[in-house]
């Protein structure tokens, strides 16, 4: 991370600690009720600290770039995940709290007769339960990914608006005017996320549309999409950067899906390309995509990419199947620069017939200072190279050996693949520090 | 690396926060 990044990154932690602590220090500010005993406000001090958290959801999961860029979008969105956990505690731990130490509050789980603030209560943890299981479980459940975003985002908006109602109905820490204000900021907040995310970008990527100018199929299920700027001049990024993709539908569908870019970050045509395997219900229809269908991108984000990053001389990527568009896309742009820093590239496939790019990559290896070694899943017979997985052996055998110190290691393929070079790296003595992994899944 | 970091800033947001709400809950109750 250089040094600027740096700092905005610090800025942005700070911000969140202040963010969501903001809500316990407003309890405390200005005029306050009678206090109740400890666990009573023990629980209502939970209650608020997760409001807080989640409305800071909105605002992580908004794309804005400039919050992204200091930690990378993999990074953001881990951090999303696990503070989802932990917020939907805070939740539970409110009402859990009070029904354990106060018998009369069970019966506000009675839908029939409780009052409308507990109402609000109730239905706004049972929403955001809903919505973390299926998050956590979206596979072992088999929610179609584009259904599963479509439904997440609109939990999260009726929980929000349930918790929010509930706290002012309840009216405790919330009565004066000032600290009514307040908490609409923060429902202001989420509302504003929401805006950017599903009205203004949407907006912006449907006044810079894209065209298919090429669809090629590539070994191993993989289609070459190649996209030209329709009435402007493209956008520029950096080769490891990937991009949320539209196509078949409108940008304001919420369907669009995350995509290395696989071509030259230095093409200056405009023309922008992806590599993409054919993995789920929407990747199995790209192969319909048709040159002049129109396409929408927004992007670029991300920080897996050399060019992120000081000093690196030494550079040794590693792919795991359809991870070689990101990878293709570095090495490409390093063509165009003939750019003769030393790479070895470790390529991770089932079988010979599946590796995308190989020719591409033999024609790579004649123009710069390259060395590719493929490791199959299931050999050819004859086959003398490497077989089996991308283990600790196999990066031992093939870890460059000159410059050590400037060696930088990036990383990207199916989770349980990053795990193992990730731990195998740290073995054989590559700082954690210069290990880059780019994780697919985002959701 | 970036994910290892992330993982002590869930925990120690998590504490920080949890402690915030002992404080006020102890204020408060007085």
């Amino acid at each position: 991370m250089k040094g600027r990044q740096r700092c905005r990154g610090i800025i942005w932690i700070a911000l969140y600690l202040v963010l969501a602590l903001a809500p316990l220090i407003f309890m405390l500010v200005g005029e306050r009720p009678m206090g109740r005993e400890f666990v009573r406000e023990l629980s209502v001090a939970l209650g608020f600290a997760g409001i807080g958290l989640m409305a800071l959801h909105f605002v992580m999961t908004a794309r804005i770039k400039a919050l992204k860029a200091p930690f990378g979008s993999d990074v953001v969105y881990f951090f999303h995940h696990r503070m989802g956990i932990v917020t939907l505690a805070f939740w539970l731990a409110h009402p859990i709290i009070l029904f354990i130490r106060f018998e009369w509050s069970r019966a506000l789980l009675n839908i029939f007769t409780a009052p409308w603030r507990a109402k609000f209560g109730v239905a706004s943890v049972a929403v955001i339960l809903i919505l973390v299981v299926i998050s956590v479980w979206r596979k072992k459940l088999k929610i179609e990914y584009t259904k599963w975003r479509i439904w997440h985002g609109a939990l999260a908006v009726l929980a929000m608006a349930a918790v929010m109602t509930h706290a002012y109905m309840v009216g405790r820490y919330v009565g004066t005017p000032a600290k009514r204000a307040i908490w609409l900021s923060y429902g202001t907040i989420c509302v504003l996320a929401v805006a950017y995310l599903r009205v203004y970008k949407p907006w912006q990527m449907l006044r810079r549309p894209f065209r298919v100018a090429e669809i090629v199929p590539e070994r191993g299920a993989v289609w070459s999409l190649l996209l030209e700027p329709e009435g402007h001049a493209g956008i520029r990024f950096r080769a490891g950067q990937f991009a949320w993709l539209t196509a078949f539908r409108s940008p304001f569908s919420m369907h669009e899906h995350p995509f290395s870019f696989a071509t030259s970050a230095d093409d200056d045509s405009g023309r922008v390309g992806f590599a993409i395997k054919e993995l789920g219900d929407f990747t199995r229809t790209i192969g319909q995509l048709k040159p002049g269908d129109r396409v929408y991108i927004d992007g670029p984000y991300g920080v897996f990419c050399p060019d992120c990053h000081t000093d690196v001389d030494n550079l040794l990527l590693i792919a795991g199947g359809v991870g070689i568009a990101t990878m293709i896309s570095i090495l490409r742009t390093m063509a165009d620069r003939d750019d003769q820093r030393p790479v070895t590239l470790l390529y991770g496939n089932q079988d010979w017939e599946s590796v995308a790019y190989r020719e591409e990559l033999a024609e790579l290896e004649t123009k710069l200072n390259l060395k590719v070694v493929h490791v199959l899943e299931r050999p050819p017979e004859g086959w003398e190279g490497e077989s089996g997985y991308v283990t600790r052996e196999v990066i031992a055998r093939h870890l460059p050996k000159e410059r050590p110190a400037s060696l930088r290691a990036f990383v990207c393929g199916p989770t349980g693949m990053l795990n193992l070079c990730e731990g195998a790296l740290r073995e054989l003595d590559v700082p954690e520090r210069f290990i880059h992994l780019e994780r697919f899944d985002l959701a | 690396m970036r994910h290892r970091i992330a993982y002590w800033l869930v925990a120690g947001m998590t504490a920080l926060i949890l402690l915030g709400a002992v404080l006020v809950a102890l204020v408060q109750s007085g």
